[in-house]
């Protein structure tokens, strides 16, 4: 029995009319009414070929069960085609059953109920806020003396200027009543290693050198050494009135000529040492915010070359704190953003931190004027209240990209066209504000090995993927993930708090999804496969390909790259695909090859909506595009297919984040061998459809057949 | 080119303290009245963006010596489409006062004056006039209003006119 494959036909209610299979002694053909209500007594070993209806219904049902789907209703039945077809289908699902390896279930164990959270700005102070109210233990670390990030640096938050404590003190105090959280300033990650529920975590203490302080603030005024920071003077001793309440040396301006520590009541050591320390968590929250774009690469605005030409933060810095009295100011916006050369993306809310300064001005001297130039105002949602108020204030507002920043008698000239009036202006000015766009963190995500996209860890903001795409147990929270506001920034850090618990809740947590297995006497150590592996599933082990089994998602893009085969995804196994094909392939038919999560759902739709397409259209379901070889395609053409159809998810939506864009690389370079081969390379084409866009299935399908 | 250095910065408001120059600086240069605008459509030169932007950048001189100030035809098209609200016509009056008020009125404008004082009309009632009138049956009209001239008098326009 147990080498028996079973089929089990379902007969939708006596809807579909499959006359009787004769498919051979080694398989067993019962029919159901309807499979998706009754379910008929499985073993866990056997192999099984379900052909109903959709299998997004009944690979729900049928989670534990080693079984392959062969859609008889959406395609066949429904859309009249015959008999025979669903046949042809069965045999080849048969096929591809026989050598196939079955989807096992993984369990993995949450080992520690612990978070790290790294970077101590709003984002990490509210995600360790959430998690430890919700009873997990946190390590929160900053690298910096003292927590805040960048809203402890701004003088004021946008759009009314509120001060920047009445946001952040709240936050910082709310984590005095946490219990088991640890937070760790002056601190930095090092080392990462395990996997989700099981991280070991090293970290390097950089010395502080005050001790014990009373906060008398003595140090200070000896301290003969003073320091730019970002705008505002200080002595490289110094205080931030967030946490921990206590003064810190800035070693890196430090000349350790010892007055502090004359003064000092407390105790002040300029000879502590870097100390290591480590930890285990069950998951990471990446919180380490946003990082200025380094505004001297864009030469022609002049920064460090020019006086008077500064960065939004340093600007806000030297007004707030009285030591720069504008009279007339020019706020170049887009410095460096939007810019082939520079920062190809728009970083989202430098426009109203341009047009915060542009308020803080006009709000300290009405007197002042103020321009702003920009190529566009992009002040999103309610935001645009802001924009309008300036311009009531009587701020100039003037459309273009400045050329370049001059001095010229003494004051700088800013030389830009205006759209506005088409004319050429030069606008001569004592400040240059610059307001340039936000680079993440490269370093803690490098220590984590996740790759970015546009310097930001997600490829598209509104695809609604983001954190989605990191490997499972690392999260992002706030600015990280991309530049945002204050708001946006706590909301985005409840919601990675939330994702986090999910995962730390469980003691256990199982999955049953499709992985990937390397074959080690075929495996060449060529490690491909690492570079490929959107999740960092794969690393080498005693000089071995290990796949982490917590971290891989199945989508079979290493089994393609792979140029041995070495790789292989269990339910989508090379041969059993070769076997399917193989089956099912005749003269003249067209194969569509389709990923389980758009295009094949839209070969079901097609069905739903009355839409016919030729009987000659044989599908396969793959777990996403990348995940199909050339090999499929060659055979399918050997196998005298007129053509083959690879539908995939639009380029923002791919469920493995970049398979697509792979599948593409792949098409593209098949059909130009395909020409030099002396055939039609159209006969390959790999189209976006969209899950409901039955029709443009049918129209390609249609069009292929020609 | 504009050399900024030249422009005023207290024109804008100068124009948003007179009636109908409230609006100006609500402006985000859409240039929807622009394209709304009949009289642009015969004849591109003028243009109320550019009329409402030069005045917000401060550039009194081209704004009130420019001929095209004096084109519009106040259908209040523009006033109709403006998305933030700016009563545009009455905005270009407000201009158009202030620039009389600085001596930049046109000639045509000055003359009208003139009649209106000499006759209390746009334009003289001649013998001619007069004959056609009885000839259809028409009461005879006066070649003159002196009233016009009286109410003209009490106005500010003379004075705005330095007459």
């Amino acid at each position: 029995m147990n080498n028996k494959i079973r089929v089990l036909v379902c007969n939708c209610h006596n809807s579909v009319k499959i006359p009787e299979l004769d498919l051979g002694a080694d398989v067993v053909v019962e029919r159901h009414d309807n499979l998706c209500n009754v379910r008929p007594q499985i073993s866990g070993e056997e192999k099984i070929v379900i052909a109903g209806c959709s299998p997004n219904l009944l690979e729900g049902i049928y989670l534990d069960v080693n079984a392959e789907f062969v859609n008889i209703i959406e395609h066949v039945a429904m859309i009249g085609h015959p008999a025979e077809k669903a046949k042809c289908m069965i045999i080849a699902a048969i096929e591809k059953i026989k050598e196939t390896e079955p989807i096992k279930k993984k369990i993995f164990e949450v080992k520690h109920k612990k978070a790290l959270v790294i970077g101590g700005g709003i984002a990490g102070i509210e995600v360790a806020f959430q998690l430890s109210k919700n009873g997990v233990g946190v390590t929160l670390v900053e690298k910096n003396p003292f927590l805040g990030g960048t809203v402890a640096k701004l003088d004021r938050l946008y759009p009314e200027g509120t001060p920047y404590s009445h946001t952040l003190m709240p936050l910082i105090n709310n984590l005095e009543s946490c219990k088991d959280l640890e937070r760790r300033v002056n601190t930095t990650v090092t080392e990462v290693k395990g996997r989700p529920g099981d991280y070991h975590i090293v970290l390097s203490t950089s010395p502080r050198g005050v001790t014990e302080c009373i906060n008398c603030g003595k140090c200070v005024d000896v301290c003969p050494v003073e320091v730019d920071d970002d705008g505002k003077k200080r002595k490289a001793i110094y205080y931030v009135p967030t946490y921990p309440d206590c003064y810190a040396i800035d070693f890196e301006t430090c000349t350790k000529c010892g007055e502090c520590v004359k003064v000092c009541p407390g105790k002040i050591d300029l000879n502590e040492k870097n100390k290591e320390s480590e930890t285990n968590v069950g998951a990471i929250v990446v919180a380490t915010g946003l990082n200025w774009y380094d505004i001297n690469k864009v030469e022609e605005y002049g920064y460090g070359r020019l006086e008077g030409v500064m960065k939004t933060l340093e600007f806000e810095r030297a007004v707030a704190s009285g030591t720069l009295h504008p009279k007339k100011v020019a706020i170049i916006y887009c410095a460096g953003s939007r810019d082939s050369n520079h920062l190809p993306y728009c970083s989202k809310i430098c426009c109203l931190l341009g047009l915060k300064e542009a308020k803080l001005v006009k709000d300290r001297f009405p007197e002042a004027e103020v321009y702003v130039i920009a190529m566009d105002m992009r002040s999103y949602g309610t935001f645009e209240y802001l924009y309008n108020k300036l311009r009531d204030k009587g701020v100039s507002f003037i459309k273009g990209k400045p050329s370049e920043v001059f001095k010229r008698n003494g004051s700088l000239v800013v030389r830009t066209e205006d759209l506005y009036t088409n004319e050429l202006l030069e606008i001569d000015v004592d400040s240059v504000v610059l307001s340039s766009g936000f680079v993440a963190d490269k370093g803690t995500f490098d220590k984590l090995n996740i790759k970015l996209n546009n310097d930001f860890p997600i490829l598209f903001e509104n695809a609604g993927l983001g954190s989605h795409e990191l490997p499972r147990g690392i999260f992002t929270a706030g600015a990280a993930t991309f530049p945002s506001g204050v708001a946006e920034t706590l909301i985005d850090a409840r919601k990675a708090s939330h994702s986090a618990l999910n995962l730390l809740r469980e003691d256990r947590i199982e999955t049953r999804l499709p992985q990937a297995k390397i074959d080690d006497d075929q495996c060449s150590l060529c490690r491909m496969c690492i570079g490929t592996c959107p999740y960092n599933a794969i690393s080498i082990v005693d000089d071995k390909i290990k796949i982490n089994e917590e971290l891989c998602m199945g989508c079979g893009i290493c089994s393609v790259t792979c140029p041995s085969y070495a790789s292989q995804l269990e339910g989508w196994n090379h041969r059993g695909l070769y076997q399917q094909i193989r089956a099912l392939v005749g003269q003249g038919d067209l194969l569509a090859i389709m990923c389980r999560w758009s295009a094949y759902n839209a070969t079901e739709r097609a069905a739903q909506d009355k839409l016919s397409y030729a009987e000659n259209v044989k599908i396969v379901r793959v777990p996403c595009t990348g995940a199909v070889d050339p090999s499929h395609v060659m055979l399918a053409l050997n196998k005298g297919a007129r053509g083959v159809l690879i539908g995939g998810c639009y380029p923002d939506a791919c469920h493995y984040a970049r398979g697509n864009f792979r599948a593409k690389a792949r098409e593209s370079i098949l059909r130009m061998n395909l020409e030099s081969l002396g055939m039609d390379k159209n006969r390959v084409r790999l189209e976006w459809i969209g899950k409901d866009e039955a029709k443009k299935f049918v129209e390609i399908a249609k069009e292929m057949n020609k | 080119m504009i050399d900024l250095r030249k422009s005023d910065p207290q024109f804008k408001w100068e124009i948003v303290k007179k009636e109908g120059g409230e609006g100006l600086l609500k402006c985000f240069g859409c240039s929807d009245c622009a394209a709304s605008c009949p009289v642009r459509y015969f004849d591109e030169r003028y243009n109320p963006r550019k009329i409402i932007r030069f005045t917000l950048l401060g550039m009194k001189d081209v704004v009130l010596k420019s001929p095209f100030l004096w084109f519009c035809a106040h259908c209040h098209a523009c006033t109709e489409r403006c998305p933030q609200g700016i009563r545009v016509a009455e905005l270009i009056n407000a201009i158009k006062n202030y620039a009389v008020e600085q001596g930049y009125c046109p000639e045509g404008y000055k003359m009208q004056i003139d009649l209106l004082m000499k006759m209390g009309r746009l334009y003289e009632v001649e013998d001619f006039d007069l004959k056609k009138r009885q000839r259809l049956g028409l009461p005879p009209i006066d070649k003159t209003i002196p009233e016009v001239a009286k109410i003209l008098e009490s106005t500010n326009i003379l004075k705005v006119l330095k007459k």
